[in-house]
């Protein structure tokens, strides 16, 4: 459960984005995040994940703040950034998902990483420069874990952001499926017509402040 | 007209080995003035390239083999250097960090009609419209590179505004727009269209492609001729 208690924050000497934020979030639920553009959808996520520190009040988990770098949400999370450029961080599509061999407990081996790139169509742009690739095609990539993650808190900021038809197919499937195993996530999208059916609760964020539809 | 004939692109595979990756060939086409083509297609098919490659950004920025011709109303557009496409081509990118300078919104609005050689009070109008049609105007001293994805998407929005170019490429505008901004968006392509610009974008939304009046498959284009 991540706790959000009288959160206020503001980017710097602007107007605060948030004000009193007071909610708490269950981690086998499935939140859709919507919002105006520039409302704070993107701050909130990074909120919850911890990289950014409120300004006031307190976001917690397992009463841990977020931000302190022992608290344990930071290992049972996964967080996608809206900007696939921040998600990369190998010079290929096989490079970056070799980074996954380091993690502890282990959750890939070396010869199944190559057939992940499968899940999200890419697997013949494994060893192609990342840089190299086209923004729909680096959302891919950044996308190929999440069927070995099924088991961490989803926090994903427009995942289905320049996705063609099947991809984005591919993305829901694994959204129903994370569902049915009861493992929560909060992703923000615009695309509110097919998702506010799909997902548990809808959350929009007006005025500084969060209003829930369930 | 923008027309383009026999136009083809391909990488060389920075891949020992792997031959080189050819996007389209023989594409040729002609774009008239008052409408809309939307270009369609998978992930990887080579929306971006097309529109790089009419930009003139492939080559010059962007190595790649280019092949073919592509002519506005005659000129030929291919050997124009890229500093000087902006009398042609406006072009919003999918990436807006790519395309975004200036510390304020107002500065960056402005470079463009600066370039164009306005005088002061023709730049002022043209930013005053482009502020207040966008719905910039209580944010227009903000730092843009500080804004959100979707916020910066709407300053290249407004920056395309006051450029005023009679073609006008966008590569996926509605990615990262609320609904709010989206209806926005459709609107001002409406208002474009309807003034005689020549407007191509590469998207997936279907409020985008429902306004296109023709639309190029590049999924049906791998390896051929259209």
């Amino acid at each position: 459960m991540i706790v959000i208690r009288d959160m206020s924050y503001s980017w710097g000497q602007d107007k605060p984005l948030f004000e009193h934020l007071d909610i708490t979030i269950s981690a086998n639920k499935s939140i859709l995040l919507t919002g105006d553009n520039g409302a704070g959808k993107s701050t909130l996520l990074r909120l919850i994940i911890g990289a950014l520190q409120p300004n006031s009040g307190s976001i917690t988990y397992n009463e841990i703040d977020t931000y302190r770098p022992q608290c344990p949400l930071f290992a049972e999370a996964f967080y996608l950034s809206q900007n696939t450029t921040e998600n990369l961080v190998g010079i290929s599509p096989f490079e970056d998902l070799s980074i996954w061999l380091m993690a502890q407990p282990p959750i890939v081996e070396r010869h199944e990483l190559e057939p992940l790139l499968d899940s999200f169509g890419v697997a013949d742009l494994a060893h192609q420069p990342i840089a190299h690739l086209s923004t729909g095609e680096k959302r891919l990539v950044s996308l190929c874990m999440l069927p070995q993650l099924m088991h961490k808190y989803w926090i994903l900021d427009e995942p289905f952001a320049g996705l063609d038809a099947i991809n984005r197919k591919r993305l829901l499937e694994l959204i129903i499926a994370k569902q049915k195993l009861h493992r929560g996530l909060i992703l923000v999208s615009h695309d509110v017509d097919t998702l506010t059916h799909l997902m548990d609760e809808t959350w929009e964020i007006r005025d500084r402040s969060l209003s829930r539809s369930l | 007209m923008l027309q383009i004939i026999d136009l083809a692109v391909s990488f060389s595979s920075p891949v020992e080995g792997d031959s080189s990756a050819q996007i389209f060939r023989n594409l040729s086409f002609d774009f008239e003035p008052g409408n809309i083509y939307a270009i369609r297609g998978s992930n990887g098919s080579g929306k971006t390239t097309l529109l790089n490659t009419l930009a003139n950004i492939i080559p010059e920025h962007i190595k790649a083999e280019k092949y073919g011709h592509v002519y506005w109303n005659g000129i030929l557009l291919n050997d124009t250097p890229l500093k000087e496409m902006y009398h042609y081509v406006s072009y919003q990118m999918a990436d807006p960090d790519h395309q975004i300078f200036f510390p304020t919104i107002e500065s960056e609005i402005i470079y463009a009609p600066e370039n164009l050689g306005l005088s002061h009070d023709a730049i002022e109008t043209r930013l005053e419209a482009s502020l207040q049609r966008f719905q910039l105007s209580s944010i227009r001293s903000k730092d843009a590179a500080k804004l959100s994805v979707g916020q910066k998407k709407i300053v290249l929005f407004a920056v395309l505004n006051a450029l005023d170019s009679p073609i006008i490429l966008l590569d996926e505008p509605s990615s990262g727009l609320s609904g709010t901004s989206l209806r926005m968006l459709t609107e001002w392509l409406l208002e474009l269209k309807a003034s005689g610009k020549l407007i191509i974008i590469a998207d997936h939304k279907s409020e985008i492609l429902a306004l296109a009046d023709h639309s190029i498959d590049m999924d049906r284009l791998q390896g051929q001729g259209l």
